[in-house]
């Protein structure tokens, strides 16, 4: 199965977590770090401990940011630059979230990230239409 | 001089400095000073595009091509932010003769051997060593994490504390 990091700052990884997990009922091989109390260092290294371990270097792993640009981005990203069964990618948002976990049993890793940036992005909208 | 900031962080850009700083500065222009990032070309690439929500450029310097913005035209019309990693890297750029008036200490972090100041500022020796080197060149040393925290001078903590006191 493909990994999925909510990699965010403050609790918003694991509110993320906690409400999919509400909605879709208990999940594996999802996890959540935030970047409160730890150091990039740390981070990184806590990164790597869970990309590293199988079946994730097989199968990929898709660590999921809220912010591009923030220090969780960028560690992800140094991760992914390192090992290439990872993929990174930011604005990380409960449509992403339910993209994952209904459609990583259906794609390679390379491909899946891919939708998960449609679909989130197809998650936001306008209502009225013509404001 | 134009900086509108001149900030130690060891993260350099990231949230804080983007959503915080940013945006209450208005900056034309955020300087990375690394010598050690403007030698990586994938992350001197991730770092200059951090910045996603308005057109404020973001450029990595090693200390050469620091020097010589500096010397350039647009330095002086552009409004600045600059960032460095660590009061060593600061206190580099002013023995090459770089006038700064006020430093803001935005983030160093826990690491074996450093202690604590605040939740976001820890320090050694060797950092307190520099603190007063460049407390001593009239350099102003602030303690502020994001735009709406309170100010705190850096030296009277740590003579507060008394650490590492010779």
């Amino acid at each position: 199965m493909i990994a999925g990091i909510f990699l965010t700052h403050g609790m918003l990884g694991e509110a993320i977590f906690k409400t999919t997990e509400f909605i879709m009922g208990k999940q594996t091989d999802l996890y959540y770090l935030s970047n409160v109390d730890s150091t990039p260092q740390l981070l990184y290294q806590k990164l790597l401990q869970l990309v590293d371990q199988p079946p994730y270097p097989e199968d990929g792993a898709i660590i999921m940011v809220c912010l591009k640009g923030g220090n969780t981005w960028h560690v992800a990203c140094k991760v992914a630059y390192e090992r290439p069964h990872v993929r990174v990618i930011s604005g990380l948002n409960l449509a992403m979230a339910f993209s994952l976990l209904t459609k990583r049993d259906k794609f390679p890793y390379y491909q899946l990230v891919q939708i998960l940036k449609q679909d989130s992005c197809r998650n936001i909208d306008i209502f009225p239409k013509n404001s | 001089m134009p900086f509108v900031l001149v900030r130690i962080d060891d993260r350099l850009i990231h949230g804080q400095v983007i959503m915080g700083w940013g945006h209450a500065l208005n900056p034309d222009r955020i300087i990375l000073y690394s010598n050690e990032i403007a030698r990586n070309p994938w992350e001197r690439e991730l770092c200059e595009c951090s910045y996603t929500d308005s057109d404020v450029k973001v450029c990595v310097c090693s200390l050469e091509q620091f020097l010589q913005y500096l010397q350039s035209e647009e330095f002086t019309k552009e409004k600045i932010i600059l960032l460095v990693e660590s009061p060593k890297d600061l206190l580099r750029l002013l023995d090459c003769g770089v006038q700064i008036s006020t430093v803001n200490v935005g983030g160093m972090h826990f690491r074996e051997g450093k202690v604590k100041l605040n939740s976001y500022i820890y320090v050694d020796a060797e950092d307190v060593e520099i603190f007063h080197q460049i407390s001593k060149r009239g350099v102003k040393i602030e303690g502020q994490d994001v735009p709406t925290a309170k100010k705190v001078d850096v030296i009277s903590m740590i003579r507060k504390m008394a650490i590492f006191e010779k």
